[in-house]
């Protein structure tokens, strides 16, 4: 008993703990490729999807340095940081990451989130920190950031 | 009348070991008694046959006993059979297996311990949001955990923003599609 006690110790446990370091996590490319991100600010009618409010900006960045936005609205103020990872030609990783605080009828919230989603240069991504509003809402406005990625060209 | 003497007497008196007196008289007494005269030859025959009997030697036979036990051994570590891991038995010094046992011990409680506070834990509920009750004012009011060097948008105070749910990141495509649908 004592052996099998010690051959647990000794085998078993170091391989459940390698075990949940095994994540594949794709290596991110190392170049120092220039990516021109291209976000664009909607505030849009939930009801018309009418755009009142739009806010243009862009910002270079290097594969794996965030770009953070801070969005200041009536009753929210949100802290997004987007950053992007080079996989392979013209495939990346985009990582949002989102503090919200919000004020609703008195009610104080505070949100934190984490998403990412693959895409590749030139492609169009939405992203929508205080989510989507359904169309079974009467009043209300959207955020909506409007992004793309293209590489830099001098 | 005067009895026989005993054996010891007997012997004694062979082994010239009395005094002169009682050496006198156990001699008269011998002399005149047949039976003890039969004792005293018996003793005779006995001493005799004590020293016709070569004397051991000591040295030979200590010498013999030491090749006999040095054969054992020998014997015996030719023929130590090979143990089995499995059977094999292990000895672990007192202080090194208290360590084990007490490292075990705490091992144990903390894994206890951190189950039953994931249990705490997962038991909230499963919303994304952490409502603030008193630091909510000042945490909304305070700039400084907003990034100074980030890109600041400043959105026309309309105040009719509702929270409608999770954040939503999402390819355009998807969500033309998706809307399409709906």
């Amino acid at each position: 008993m004592r052996k099998f006690f010690f051959i647990f110790c000794f085998f078993l446990v170091p391989l459940l703990i390698s075990a949940q370091d095994s994540v594949d996590i794709p290596e991110t490319s190392d170049d120092n490729q220039l990516f021109n991100m291209n976000i664009d600010l909607k505030i849009q009618d939930g009801v018309t999807a009418q755009v009142v409010s739009d806010h243009k900006a862009q910002h270079l960045t290097v594969s794996g340095r965030p770009v953070t936005l801070n969005i200041k609205g009536g009753n929210f103020k949100a802290a997004v940081r987007l950053t992007l990872y080079h996989m392979q030609n013209d495939n990346l990783l985009l990582l949002t990451q989102s503090t919200i605080f919000f004020i609703n009828e008195g009610r104080r919230q505070m949100l934190s989130t984490a998403k990412s989603i693959p895409i590749k240069t030139g492609e169009k991504v939405l992203f929508f920190p205080l989510g989507v509003l359904n169309n079974s809402e009467k009043s209300g406005y959207n955020c909506m950031l409007e992004m793309d990625v293209s590489r830099y060209q001098e | 009348m005067y009895m026989c003497p005993d054996v010891e007497i007997l012997s004694s008196f062979y082994d010239d070991e009395l005094e002169d007196s009682q050496k006198q008289i156990v001699s008269n007494h011998v002399s005149s008694c047949p039976h003890c005269q039969k004792k005293l030859s018996e003793l005779k025959l006995i001493s005799e046959s004590i020293h016709a009997q070569e004397e051991p030697d000591f040295q030979m036979a200590q010498v013999q006993v030491w090749n006999k036990i040095m054969d054992i051994v020998d014997h015996q570590e030719v023929r130590s059979p090979k143990v089995n891991f499995w059977q094999r038995r292990f000895q672990i010094s007192f202080p090194a297996a208290a360590a084990l046992a007490a490292a075990f011990i705490v091992v144990l409680t903390l894994s206890v311990f951190s189950f039953y506070m994931g249990r705490h834990t997962t038991s909230s509920p499963a919303s994304p949001e952490l409502n603030i009750t008193d630091a909510s004012d000042t945490l909304f009011n305070d700039d400084s955990l907003f990034d100074t060097k980030a890109i600041e948008f400043n959105i026309p105070a309309i105040n009719t923003f509702i929270h409608a749910g999770e954040p939503l990141l999402i390819k355009e495509v998807d969500f033309r599609t998706r809307n399409g649908k709906n």
